[in-house]
């Protein structure tokens, strides 16, 4: 048995030790009607908890909201990043079943945006019991083409070492560049504060292994385990996870609903907000 | 100071002419745009036409600003760029490079602002593109020189911990294990696998692999047409950069790339020298390792990768060298062991077992020696055994051909056959099966040969000491079996040899007894000094000496002092020692010495034994002290015992002298009554067990085989228990079975009973004559008292008393004629 001495890396420990650690490591937020089913937010590659801030709000009257940060990510605690439990979706899926243990969550339903769909794909074939329903925003179970099976999923190993690059050229500067950033919202102006300190700032080093994880992951295996009803949020022109990829989510997926949306790019949660609230609430 | 009324310097510094405000927006410094929310632009300034090559037609309404990025770039805009936006309305630097008309790209930072509308939606995107070739090239040339320093770190570090692997490695399992694990961090491979070469198996082995479903992972002959073989051939480094490349150059890594998704696959032998020195150099194994993207190389990691080849080619010799050592000496260490331990056994068959059980595990998992010699010898260790049907025709070849069988590869039966010789020749052969080596294999053959030389020189002796031995058995039964006086009943002589346990070899002892005439026995113990077939001859030479130089008017002491002469010449027979004894079968008369032996043991019919100590000289031909035998006369009465005998009888190292002699005394006085047959092996197997050091000759001469025993006793019940104590003695002297001998005790007691009570009752001076007799079929004893018995004898005779007699005599007769004579008759019950 492990004990509270802290002898045992943190990456090695079994998810479900029962101490509220996660509260921490995961800058885990719980918000909305403490009396509502749980519903857990989690963010995609590149951002934090903040991205669900025009949506979320939102579901507080009904839903008990469960926002937190990838480790690496936000206000995460950067510390507990090991390369071996993060080295696959795995590690990460097992962190929101840390959540939800932690927590005592049941009947969860799970808001991914981008990986993190795939991400809770995984937690709930792992432990089905907890998850009610999943919504899947821009989900993509591959990144990379397959030509050999005939799968595409719009990048190649070099548009990868191209990300890579655009995330070393921009890093590069934002030690320096990162100045205090104020959001122009008279009305709300704790948020500003807020931003200035953590709005999607990533660790460089952790956002390249995050890409790498991303973007190098294969779940397609997955899909057809998943037996939660899930929610597929496809959005127009998405250069991340396009049309032709959420087609094969939808298809592979059992228990999918799909709903293809005006809004464009990868972010309806910020582009669209009204838009995905509406097909969110509709579909649950 | 323009307060103070001065010229006014604003004027000087107005425009020289009117700024146009268009001018202003299309050739101002930086790239502008204006897009719609989803990025769609609807306006862009003349300067980032210009810098992109595209025409204004070409992007307004028709593209978007992320069409214009680089793949990576989409990504970024889209996960960074795009929430950051919607998040703050606005953001800063954000560095991109734009794809131009030409397909070059424009390094740039970006800037943009989102501008709502009333209702606080977004409306528009106002972006400023800064020209940032110069910047970014500086930044590139930073990171670059980051990526290098930090890749060139990383390298460093992994390789002196490889190299700090490598050198604390002392096998050669250790180092492929150690090399195998540095390509992933070293340079990102994605797996890796390492394959040593075997020179004497011509094999190139499979050895350890990060990953080994990537597949192709086996052992295969140096010939092989296969890429690592032929890596291993060249000693050159390969890049197969992609499976194109594969394909033409390597096909049979083809299948296995595409499987598991690798795109470029380094194949790096592992030499010992330098890649520039090519002679004298050997690759002595391949490290492949591979990566999932087309991976190049670049001239430094080539570089680090040629240098890793040839630290790890270094450490696998050493390696292999100190392999070698090491083997080697365990080996010689295996075989000096063995030799040692074959030889704390002398006998063959414990030996042949010893050798198997050595064998088994230290270097076989199953062994069986099978060996024509000793009558065939078939010793099995471990297992399990392989197919006997193979191993049979593999035995007679290494037997016909007298060299060792090896199996091959692949050969089913897997097991050596050595064929065991010693002096020309086979003995039989060993078969082994043993763990497969890798390598050294003419060094284990040579070793092998060698243990076989060894184990067929050892088997060979333990075979001739099982001859010699035998041989010396022979000789010695031979000689003790010769004919021993019997029949005479005058006296009887029992004997027992008991050879040493422990497999010694024989020893010298010997005993004898011969007539000199029809009335004088002659009896001897002796001791020869030394073991083995010498000692047996010279034992015999000296029972011959003996039995010539016994004569009518010798005597003991001067036949010792015609044995010092004979030792004389003789000098094998020097110190030994004899207990020599002559008795007078008439007159009962013991004479006796002692040259150098322990004493005889004497036990007259009543009383305690004795040990008879006088007559010691030295041993024969020893040339110190008093050179004159002297001879002892000892009267022997009928019911005597007299016991001859060995110090392995006596000796005993965990027992002090004193101790055995008072051992020895007291059973054979318990043994006073026991018959003669038997006596002393009893002893022996009493005093000396079954596995002692020494060898044990014992000879009791029972005297006394008088046919018959006069006794006179007074008139006293006392008396009884003497009398029955001397008659016990003169029956077990003459060999007359228990049931019989309580039989006439009880009846002889009864009568001399009824004597007192009814012949002497007011006599108490009166004698009783007891008169034993036996005859070869018969003992008869008479009991007679000169009393005055009252009344009719069969009036007289007590019921019981008499009752009792007749049950255990066959016939009661009583004489008056002079007193009273009760004649009792048992016939001996053992014919």
């Amino acid at each position: 048995m492990p004990d509270n001495q802290g002898d045992v890396p943190d990456g090695l420990e079994p998810y479900g030790y029962r101490d509220m650690r996660t509260t921490q490591r995961n800058a885990v937020t719980l918000t909305g009607n403490d009396l509502g089913q749980p519903m857990v937010f989690a963010h995609g590659y590149g951002c934090d908890q903040n991205m669900w801030r025009l949506v979320a709000p939102a579901f507080a009257d009904t839903y008990r909201l469960v926002l937190f940060d990838h480790v690496g990510n936000g206000k995460s605690d950067l510390s507990a990043y090991h390369d071996d439990r993060y080295s696959t979706l795995d590690g990460y899926a097992d962190d929101v079943l840390e959540i939800l243990h932690e927590n005592d969550l049941w009947d969860v339903v799970f808001v991914g945006h981008s990986v993190s769909s795939m991400i809770g794909i995984i937690a709930a074939i792992k432990e089905p019991e907890r998850f009610a329903k999943l919504v899947l925003i821009g989900p993509s179970p591959r990144y990379i083409n397959e030509p050999a099976d005939g799968y595409l999923g719009g990048f190649t190993h070099a548009d990868l070492d191209s990300l890579l690059d655009s995330l070393d050229s921009n890093y590069l500067g934002w030690s320096s560049q990162m100045a205090p950033v104020i959001m122009g919202n008279p009305e709300r102006p704790e948020l500003g504060e807020e931003l200035t300190n953590s709005f999607c700032r990533t660790d460089p080093e952790i956002a390249k292994k995050f890409a790498r994880v991303t973007f190098l992951a294969d779940n397609r295996d997955d899909l057809l385990k998943l037996r939660t009803p899930s929610l597929i949020l496809q959005c127009t022109d998405d250069v991340i996870a396009p049309t032709f990829v959420g087609d094969y989510v939808h298809k592979h997926t059992a228990g999918s609903t799909m709903v293809y949306m005006n809004a464009t790019g990868h972010c309806p949660n910020l582009s669209a907000p009204e838009e995905t609230i509406d097909a969110i609430k509709s579909w649950l | 100071m323009s307060d103070s009324g001065g010229p006014d310097v604003t004027q000087e510094l107005r425009l020289p002419w009117d700024d146009d405000p268009d001018d202003l927006y299309e050739h101002a410094p930086c790239g502008y745009l204006t897009t719609l929310p989803d990025g769609t632009i609807v306006k862009v300034n003349q300067t980032f036409l210009v810098w992109t090559g595209y025409t204004r037609a070409e992007l307004v309404g028709h593209r978007r600003f992320r069409d214009l990025l680089g793949s990576g770039g989409q990504i970024y805009h889209e996960t960074h760029y795009a929430p950051l936006l919607r998040m703050q309305d606005e953001v800063h630097e954000m560095a991109f490079e734009v794809v131009c008309a030409d397909n070059t790209t424009l390094p740039t930072l970006v800037n943009s602002v989102l501008s709502r509308g009333p209702a606080k939606e977004p409306r528009a995107i106002r972006t400023t593109v800064f020209n940032a070739t110069e910047r970014r090239s500086y930044e590139n040339e930073l990171l670059h020189a980051r990526r290098r320093a930090e890749e060139s770190e990383r390298r460093v570090q992994v390789l002196q911990e490889i190299v700090a692997d490598l050198a604390a490695a002392p096998t050669e399992a250790e180092v492929a294990e150690a090399v195998v694990r540095a390509p992933e961090p070293a340079f990102g491979a994605a797996s890796s696998s390492i394959y040593l070469v075997d020179v004497e198996r011509d094999l190139i082995v499979a050895v350890s692999s990060t990953d080994p479903t990537t597949g192709n992972w086996d052992d295969m002959p140096r010939s092989s047409p296969r890429a690592v073989a032929r890596v291993a051939d060249r000693g050159d480094l390969h890049v197969v950069g992609s499976v194109a490349e594969a394909r033409e150059h390597f096909p049979d890594l083809v299948d296995n790339m595409r499987k598991s998704g690798r795109n470029t696959v380094v194949l790096l032998p592992l030499t010992t020298g330098g890649s520039d020195e090519r002679v004298g150099t050997e690759t002595l194994g391949v490290l492949a390792f591979s990566f999932t993207g087309e991976r190049k190389l670049g001239d430094n990691e080539l570089r680090v990768v040629r240098l890793l080849g040839q630290q790890a080619g270094q450490a696998l010799d050493r390696a292999r060298l100190y392999d070698d050592a090491r083997r080697r000496e365990e080996r010689t260490t295996f075989l000096g062991e063995t030799t040692r331990t074959l030889d704390e056994l002398h006998r063959l068959l414990p030996r042949a077992r010893r050798l198997v059980d050595r064998v088994v595990p230290e270097i076989a998992d199953w062994a069986l020696l099978q060996l024509s010699i000793g009558g065939g010898i078939h010793e099995e260790s471990g297992g399990p055994a392989p197919d006997l049907g193979l191993l049979e025709p593999a035995e007679q070849r290494a037997i016909r051909a007298s060299v060792p069988v090896f199996p091959a590869a692949g050969d089913p039966l897997g097991c050596v056959v050595l064929p065991l010789t010693a002096r020309g020749r086979v003995l039989g052969t060993l078969s082994m099966r043993m763990a497969p080596d890798r390598r050294g294999a003419a060094a284990e053959r040579a070793f092998l040969i060698d243990l076989a030389d060894r184990a067929g020189m050892a088997l060979e002796n333990a075979r001739l000491y099982e001859q010699e031995r035998e041989t010396a058995r022979t000789l010695q039964r031979s000689l003790l079996a010769a004919d021993l006086p019997s029949g005479d009943s005058r006296f009887a002589v029992e004997t027992h040899y008991q050879a040493a346990g422990q497999d010694l070899e024989v020893g010298g002892d010997w005993f004898d007894a011969f007539m000199i005439n029809k009335d004088r026995l002659a009896i001897a113990v002796g001791d020869v000094v030394g073991r083995g077939i010498d000692a047996a001859t010279t034992m015999g030479q000296l029972r011959s000496a003996i039995r010539a130089l016994a004569g009518d008017g010798v005597g003991p002491a001067r036949l010792l002092e015609a044995l010092d002469r004979f030792v004389d010449r003789v000098e094998t027979a020097r110190m030994a020692t004899v207990a020599y004894a002559e008795v007078d079968l008439v007159t009962g008369e013991l004479v006796y010495a002692c040259a150098g032996h322990l004493p005889p043991l004497f036990q007259a019919p009543v009383g305690i034994p004795e040990f008879l100590l006088q007559a010691r000289s030295a041993p024969l031909g020893s040339r110190a002290g008093d050179l004159r035998r002297t001879e002892q006369r000892q009267p022997l009465p009928a019911g005597s015992r007299l016991l001859l005998y060995t110090d392995g009888l006596i000796e005993r190292r965990t027992r002090p002298i004193d101790k055995g002699f008072e051992v020895l005394a007291r059973e054979f006085a318990r043994r006073r009554d026991a018959p003669l047959p038997g006596l002393t092996a009893a002893l022996a197997d009493l005093l000396v067990g079954r596995d002692h050091a020494d060898d044990v000759c014992l000879l009791c001469l029972s005297l006394g085989s008088e046919e018959r025993i006069e006794r006179s006793l007074g008139a006293d019940r006392m008396q009884i228990a003497q009398l029955r104590s001397e008659l016990r003695g003169w029956l077990v002297a003459h060999g007359i079975e228990a049931d019989c001998r309580d039989a006439v005790l009880l009846a002889c007691s009864e009568a001399v009973a009824n004597a007192i009570e009814h012949g002497y009752r007011d006599d108490p001076f009166g004698m009783i004559d007891v008169v034993g007799t036996v005859t070869a079929d018969a003992v008869e004893v008479r009991v007679t008292d000169r009393g005055t018995w009252r009344g009719a004898v069969t009036d007289v005779a007590r019921g019981r008393g008499l009752q009792l007699i007749r049950e255990s005599m066959d016939q009661v007769l009583f004489d008056r004629t002079d007193g009273t004579t009760v004649i009792m008759r048992r016939s001996r019950g053992d014919l």
